[in-house]
């Protein structure tokens, strides 16, 4: 069966379909697997960003507590300076160990972050912590040993208050470094958490627009699968018609014999003159021609003209196929008309054997048909049947005297139809002529 | 669409082998009651000869059968079914022709018709169905006559071909 083309359509759009969804699923596919990556790496190196300010943030602390310690330091040795009690030393020894404490801190943070100028800022620091140290240190055993004026000395001396001021300066300067690294440490942080989220929208994008492809992709397999199922449904309904249709036909053509053989053995008896077992036995037959070639079609169908014809006339052919001609434009017709025509021909036949063209050897039949247009915008059919070189009729003019149940059934037949039937007995031998109406389509 | 067609009726076109009694009398087939008369004068186109009929179809295998012993022919059967007919073949020594329906009550006549073959008994098949493709197929050569042929047309065939 042709497709029409609305299948047609429907199946190049699949193809188109299937054909554009392999690039698209790739794609997607690929596009996923870089954002995936790209999300990795941000959030990695936005830890690291974040984790890098985090340890900034903590040598600035260290930092601080460094500065602290230092004048707690100084506040201890000042105090035992005006007061000589050793009880302010307490919080100098204390200063101590937490400065020792705060600059091992400091030197694993520093050089965390970068192992050279981390160790140079570190060593830096140790340095100018030391020699503050030290001057506290010299004041305070100046006290201790009892030389109290040569401490004083060294304190107004001005050497503390510089070594404090120059920690103080290295410090403060580092503590900026610090607080702007530890800025911008966040910051690229930030920008790498700004960068992201967009990121993330695209991949759910990506991820909604690979199920719909999926969607998609399924749906068309299953329409596919589901026409294939519906086309060999359909094959499957047209071989079993084409089996009833081949079954019909055999039975058709057996209720024919068996009719035939009701007749013949039903007229066994009559008296020998009768010669209408013949007559029913011969119309009978030409009705099974007729339809012979109509083989297995249902009621709805067509079938030619011209084979039909042929068919019929096949018992009156001679070697040469010149006795009967028959030829005309290639029409078809519904089968319902088959028998009525067969029965038309049959008479004409019958009547040209009997005492007609076809009662001589060298009588002809003409027969053809034509297709014009006739009335109401319907198509005419018109045939001619027209006998030659037959016997010379007893009556030369006019129609025969005997007009039997033949002639009545013929003009009836014509009737059914829808048409019309005249004949004409010219000199040169009969001729007739069948006008009928073809259906619409 | 008015193109013209000639369609041939010439003999040798359709129902299997010449007929020769056709273009002899010339005036179409015999429906005549001279082979349905009872008492009548007999013909004798199938005198003695012995005509086996396969045929499940029973009316017509009796009219085949009075049409035939109308002529002359000693009837063999008629075998109404694939069983019977594989009997009377068995039994039957001298078979001088055969008229064989192909579809026999759904089964095939085809061993009855290899049986004859192997013995050399001619034989027509005779049959509802248009696959005479199947039958030239398997018995190229052998005359296929389809139903509804006349008694006649086949009594002609069958004098042809009698041993």
């Amino acid at each position: 069966m042709k497709p029409s083309s609305g299948q047609e359509g429907a199946a190049s759009w699949r193809v188109r379909v299937r054909r554009s969804m392999m690039p698209v699923f790739a794609g997607l596919t690929a596009a996923l697997l870089a954002l995936t990556l790209l999300i990795a790496q941000t959030i990695v190196a936005q830890q690291d960003a974040r984790q890098r300010a985090k340890i900034e943030g903590d040598m600035l602390l260290t930092l601080h507590g460094i500065t602290a310690t230092m004048l707690d330091a100084e506040t201890g040795q000042r105090g035992y300076l005006l007061t000589r009690h050793p009880s302010y030393l307490a919080p100098y020894q204390d200063a101590r160990e937490r400065l020792s404490r705060a600059l091992g801190r400091y030197r694993i943070l520093a050089e965390r972050i970068d192992a050279e100028a981390g160790a140079r800022d570190f060593a830096q620091v140790e340095r100018l912590t030391s020699a503050k140290f030290a001057e506290l240190d010299q004041s305070i055993a100046l006290v201790r040993s009892g030389s109290y004026e040569a401490a004083l000395a060294l304190v107004n001396s001005d050497l503390g208050k510089q070594r404090m001021d120059a920690l103080r300066a290295e410090i403060a300067r580092q503590m900026d470094v610090r607080a702007r690294m530890r800025n911008s440490g966040f910051e690229r942080a930030n920008q790498m958490e700004s960068r992201l989220l967009p990121l993330i929208g695209i991949l759910g994008v990506a991820i909604i627009a690979l199920v719909i492809a999926g969607f998609r992709t399924e749906r068309s397999r299953a329409r596919a699968t589901a026409e294939a199922d519906q086309a060999a449904v359909l094959r499957e309904a047209n071989d079993r018609n084409q089996l009833l249709a081949r079954e019909l036909n055999h039975r058709v053509k057996n209720l024919f014999s068996v009719v035939l053989s009701i007749v013949t053995l039903s007229g066994r008896k009559q008296a020998p003159t009768s010669e209408i077992v013949g007559d029913i036995r011969a119309r009978i037959h030409a009705l099974s021609r007729a339809h012979s070639t109509s083989q297995g079609s249902g009621e709805q169908a067509m079938v030619e003209l011209g084979p039909i014809i042929a068919q019929m006339m096949q018992p009156y052919a001679d070697d040469e196929g010149k006795r009967v001609r028959v030829s005309g434009a290639a029409v078809s017709l519904p089968v319902r008309m088959v028998t009525p025509i067969g029965l038309i021909l049959h008479e004409l036949a019958t009547n040209a054997a009997k005492y007609g063209a076809l009662s001589a050897d060298e009588g002809r039949v003409d027969i053809r048909w034509t297709v014009d247009a006739g009335q109401d915008n319907a198509q005419e059919l018109q045939l001619t049947w027209i006998e030659s070189d037959g016997p010379k009729l007893a009556f030369d003019s006019g129609a025969p005297t005997h007009a039997g149940f033949g002639s009545q059934m013929t003009v009836l037949a014509a009737r059914q139809l829808g048409g019309t039937f005249e004949r004409d007995w010219p000199a040169g031998g009969a001729a007739c002529r069948l006008r009928f109406p073809l259906p619409h389509g | 669409m008015n193109t013209t067609f000639h369609y041939p009726v010439k003999l040798g076109n359709r129902d299997g082998g010449p007929a020769g009694w056709l273009a002899s009398s010339g005036k179409g087939p015999a429906y005549g009651s001279h082979s349905v008369q009872a008492g009548g004068t007999p013909h004798e186109r199938l005198l003695g000869k012995r005509v086996l009929i396969v045929e499940d179809e029973a009316l017509l295998a009796l009219e085949l059968q009075l049409a035939f012993e109308d002529e002359g022919a000693e009837v063999l059967g008629p075998a109404l079914s694939l069983m019977k007919a594989l009997e009377t073949v068995t039994h039957e020594r001298e078979i001088d022709v055969a008229v064989l329906d192909v579809d026999l009550a759904g089964e095939d006549v085809y061993p009855i018709a290899e049986l004859l073959l192997q013995r050399g008994v001619p034989f027509i098949f005779h049959t509802a169905h248009g696959s005479r493709n199947v039958l030239s197929g398997l018995f190229p050569g052998a005359l296929t006559c389809t139903k509804p042929t006349l008694p006649d047309t086949l009594i002609g065939h069958l004098m042809r071909l009698a041993r």
